[in-house]
């Protein structure tokens, strides 16, 4: 059966203004995510990489250049119509958690739920299986400020997944978590995958990637190369297929 | 200090728009309060440059010839060494019946009066308007200039004097200065007429009233002086004095001053919260910065300076500017007080009242602001530099019980939850919202306490009467009390009940038997609870023994119900025990009480003379007049009750006015304070807004969150402003009003009034949020990577 690509772009492009000139940020991108992939972007500093996840989760516009989220022209979208979309479709988790500091863990996955036209019980339900899943129950009602950086990072990826996206997007997840906390976050990640969910990922960490089944390479704005991982292969496995395929483009 | 000031600079530009709502709010304290300061100090001057420059009289005796004796009271006056000088005797009658202008009525009784004109030395008249003449001329009559302004007439008009029963015309020619009439709320006013015209007004046989002036070397001393006249004198008419005149002048601004210097009060408490929650919320934002500064060397010397000429230079402009509009106010309103004065180029020293108002914010701010800022002075460097915001110091457990049980819309939700999420702030803003709910609550209460005078009389001290009716005795065919009420109980349909009454005067008599001091009082032939007059404490007088006192009497002389005071009524000394004590707005706080049987038991001959008629409220009040008038003619006078009067009814509408605008002023205050603080708290808070927007929330929820917190805030204001404002308010009215006879101030609470309030300032709230939360829409996503 064929993949069905559930993200598309064509000749994506950003450009910034630098003094009187322009720069490009994400030039002529064509990549497909499909359905139940887990897709990881990496790329050096400056490369383009968070940008092009902020694109192409509706966060940003593109300069150019079209974006198909779920069959949906989103490069068309008005602000309103695409924060109407995010909240359905897309979740995202930032690296630096963005819990809303004034809220507890629970509070912060409530109120994405209550967005949505779902009834309140469920949210209520689901935001309770959710943090038993990664394993936050217990802290529901702590604020942010009070719980470690890993237990925000969990709280943030089931903040992102309280109203069952059609993928969910992470920008360096694990950059500001120390390797235990990582682990943890992305055994998270690995988890919501094997349940079907579709995931893009934005990580310069090469044991972070191993996690996903495809990797991009990003140079100067630009898709170079992609790396698709055997499906049989062990996290080790991966690590050395990954960093000797990095090696061969420079990294 | 060149960088401290170049840095300041760049803090100024950037905070622009903040500093500039918290200047003007300082602005509008300092109006508040140079005003009230101002025109404190100043009120009294314009009624003592007129009193002196026409060397008016400090006390006037008003007597008949057959008891007292002119002669021997002028020669008495002028032994005395603390006598600058005593007046010619000046006779007058009293037109009690109303004046007749135009068909119209105009409801005050007149002191008509002869001016003598040619070589007058004391109680001089001055023309304001009209041909300048000594003396009024046969058939003129000269009024005080508050006949043109409050009732409208011109020079040139006729004027009916209803005396006996005819209706004598005179034309206006002058309108005068007459420095002890010249309020209108003095009723009995004063008129002037030609020197010897009062024969061909009034047969000779009554024309025994007569007036003298007595002016004082010191007015200080005049309480002395006319006891050692009480005591050294046995005089039987009443007098008039300075203390009665400059009170009936300066009432109403002196009322307006002391709230107006309440409510700056208010205002400047509420800048002082907005001044320290600025430069707190500045001190938070730049928590990092700070940091940085001090690591590059910045001492905290430098960093107070830093952030106290922020503030201090916005306080110099903004009190400098106050004190230049409240001095333009200050003229405008002088100006309208000395216009029927007549004193031209009316110079005063408003200086004092200005630099005290300065020194007294400035200093306020700059303590404030001091220990503000001293907050940063404190900050560590490396750990600001490392945390770039504070550490929360929340509970270990944040409740989020509202989240799982209330079906609310989730912008409430959220706008409740980061409201309490800061409690501190919520306090706050809370408390800057309670002070402005408290004097917006307060204005609209007391403004319809104002209003309700005519409907809540009593509770003034007034008689619960519609009309007055004033039986005519020195008619032909006069009606008798008996036949009177008679012929009223025919119009049972229209009267609910008719009060009868009299005034009487007495005189007090100190500890050794000496008069100390006359004063006028009502005895009521019916039973005085019934009328519906109240009293402070006790009850009203019953047996021929008891006497019940207005409150400024009772406390001249320290005197308590269940106490005894002596008097001299009737022509006989008699002591009075004394059953209550009672307000009475409408003889600033003087007189008293007596029952019908007190005076027959002293003078079988005493009959009621007024009537105090309660009408119906279905009935036409000046219509059922007009009937009355029709009816007995000359054999009786009607006027409406002292609350209907013009001048009255004037003062209430100032007041209400004066009120009203304090109130508007304190709502524009609150629109600043929240566009201020929501200002504030995005520019704080933007990284949570950019957070909420990445997860789905548009700018319009974010504003409904925005919008239910104000609201969530201003409620909580509101739960502590109103009953505060309903506790306190009634009790600074009476502190207030008690130099006016009113030390228990009828407050009556305006429940729609006051739901009107709420409303208004929920939705001026709710625009100062929505306005200032349109800065949302600027928020960009990319501030999330920056951070």
């Amino acid at each position: 059966m064929a993949a069905i690509p559930i993200l598309k772009t064509k000749a994506l492009g950003k450009s910034f203004e630098v003094g009187s000139g322009t720069t490009n940020g994400i030039n002529d991108v064509h990549i497909e995510i499909n359905e139940g992939e887990f897709t990881i972007i990496m790329g050096n500093s400056g490369s383009g990489k968070s940008t092009l996840l902020y694109l192409l989760s509706g966060l940003d516009q593109p300069s150019t250049g079209e974006i198909y989220l779920n069959n949906t022209p989103i490069h068309k979208l008005d602000e309103k119509a695409i924060t109407l979309f995010r909240r359905n479709h897309v979740g995202f988790v930032f690296q630096e958690h963005n819990l809303i500091s004034e809220l507890s863990l629970k509070e912060n996955i409530l109120i994405v739920g209550y967005l949505t036209k779902q009834d309140r019980k469920v949210v209520q339900t689901r935001t309770a299986l959710l943090m038993k899943e990664l394993e936050i129950a217990t802290l529901a009602d702590r604020l942010p400020s009070q719980v470690s950086g890993g237990e925000r990072q969990r709280c943030a990826i089931a903040r992102a997944l309280i109203n069952t996206p059609k993928i969910l997007m992470a920008d360096e997840p694990t950059g500001s978590l120390n390797s235990a906390s990582s682990k943890k976050v992305l055994s998270c990640f690995k988890k919501v995958h094997q349940e079907g969910q579709t995931i893009l990922m934005v990580t310069h960490n090469p044991q972070s990637a191993c996690y996903g089944n495809r990797v991009l390479f990003i140079k100067d704005g630009k898709v170079v190369d992609t790396l698709v991982f055997n499906s049989q292969h062990s996290l080790v496995q991966r690590h050395e297929v990954l960093l000797e395929w990095l090696s061969a483009l420079g990294w | 200090m060149k960088s401290i000031l170049l840095l300041n600079s760049k803090y100024v530009n950037k905070r622009k728009w903040g500093l500039i709502l918290v200047g003007l709010s300082l602005v509008l304290t300092s109006v508040l309060l140079s005003l009230a300061l101002g025109m404190l100090t100043i009120i009294g001057q314009p009624f003592d440059r007129a009193f002196n420059t026409q060397k008016a009289s400090e006390i006037l005796l008003l007597f008949d010839g057959r008891s007292d004796d002119q002669d021997q009271l002028t020669h008495w006056f002028s032994q005395q060494d603390e006598v600058l000088g005593v007046s010619e005797p000046r006779p007058f009658i009293m037109v009690d019946a109303p004046l007749i202008h135009r068909e119209r009525e105009i409801d005050l009784s007149a002191q008509v009066t002869e001016y003598p004109g040619r070589g007058v030395v004391q109680d001089e008249i001055r023309i304001l308007k009209g041909t300048a003449a000594e003396h009024p001329n046969f058939g003129e009559i000269w009024l005080p200039m508050h006949f043109e302004q409050s009732f409208g007439l011109q020079l040139g008009d006729t004027l009916g004097l209803n005396i006996k029963g005819e209706l004598r015309k005179h034309k206006i020619s002058a309108f005068v200065v007459d420095p002890h009439y010249v309020s209108a709320v003095f009723n009995p006013t004063r008129a002037w007429v030609a020197p010897g015209a009062l024969s061909f007004l009034a047969p000779i046989s009554e024309l025994n009233t007569t007036m003298i002036g007595v002016r004082l070397k010191d007015r200080r001393k005049l309480d002395m002086f006319w006891r050692h006249f009480n005591a050294s004198f046995d005089y039987a008419g009443k007098s008039l004095q300075y203390p009665l005149f400059k009170r009936a002048f300066t009432s109403f601004y002196s009322l307006l001053s002391a709230v107006l210097l309440i409510f700056s009060g208010m205002g400047l408490f509420i800048s002082l919260l907005f001044v320290k929650h600025t430069l707190s919320s500045h001190i938070s934002s730049d928590h990092k910065r700070i940091g940085v500064l001090k690591a590059l060397g910045f001492t905290p010397g430098n960093m107070m300076l830093l952030y106290l000429l922020q503030i201090g230079v916005l306080a110099l402009i903004a009190l400098l500017s106050g004190l230049v509009i409240s001095k333009f106010v200050i003229r405008q309103m002088v100006n309208r007080i000395v216009e029927p004065m007549g004193i031209p180029n009316f110079s005063y020293d408003l200086s004092g009242p200005l630099v005290l108002s300065f020194g007294i914010t400035l200093l306020m701010i700059f303590t404030v602001s001091f220990f503000s800022i001293k907050r940063a002075t404190h900050i560590p460097p490396v750990a600001a530099i490392r945390n770039s915001f504070q550490k929360n110091k929340g509970p270990v457990k944040s409740t989020s019980k509202a989240f799982t049980t209330l079906g609310l819309p989730l912008s409430m939700l959220l706008g409740g939850r980061l409201l309490s999420s800061k409690k501190k702030d919520m306090w706050r803003t809370g408390i800057h919202m309670a002070g402005i709910v408290f004097v917006v609550v307060f204005c609209v209460n007391i403004s319809n306490s104002f209003d309700k005078i005519h409907t809540d009389r009593t509770s003034w001290g007034f008689d619960n009467a519609d009309i007055v009716v004033n039986r005519n005795k020195e008619v032909i065919l006069s009606l008798t009390h008996r036949q009177l009420m008679e012929m009223l109980g025919a119009y049972k349909k229209e009267i609910r009940r008719v009060t009868p009454y009299n005034y009487t005067n007495l005189f007090i008599l100190s500890d050794m038997n000496r008069a100390v001091k006359e004063i006028q009082g009502k005895v009521y032939s019916d039973t005085i609870s019934k009328t519906g007059l109240g009293n402070i404490i006790g009850k009203h007088p019953v047996t021929p023994n008891e006497i019940s006192l207005c409150v400024g009497t009772a406390d001249e002389f320290g005197k308590h119900p269940g106490d005894t005071i002596a008097v001299f009524i009737e022509g006989q000394k008699k002591a009075f025990r004394i059953t209550g004590i009672y307000q009475d707005v409408g003889s600033f706080g003087q007189g008293f009480r007596l029952h019908e049987k007190a005076l027959l038991e002293l003078n079988p001959l005493f009959e009621p003379r007024f009537y105090g008629l309660e009408i119906y409220q279905s009935v036409d009040r000046n219509a059922f007049r007009s009937r009355l008038e029709h009816q007995f003619g000359e054999r009786i006078q009607t006027e409406l009750s002292v609350e209907e009067r013009g001048s009255i009814t004037a003062m209430v509408m100032n007041i209400r006015i004066a009120v009203l605008t304090i109130s508007v002023f304190f709502v524009f205050v609150l629109v600043l304070i929240i566009y201020n603080n929501q200002h504030i708290y995005i520019q704080q808070h933007k990284i949570s807004f950019v957070k909420l927007k990445s997860l789905g929330f548009t700018s319009k929820n974010l504003k409904m969150v925005l919008l239910w917190k104000t609201l969530f805030n201003l409620g909580l204001g509101m739960a502590v402003g109103i009953p505060f404002s309903l506790w306190l308010g009634p009790k600074i009215m009476n502190v207030l009003t008690a130099d006016i006879g009113l030390v228990r101030f009828p407050f009556l609470p305006h429940l729609l009034g006051t739901a009107l309030a709420i409303f208004v300032l929920f939705v001026f709230g709710g625009i100062a949020t929505w306005s200032a939360a349109s800065a949302l829409r600027k928020i960009d996503f990319r501030m999330m990577c920056n951070t």
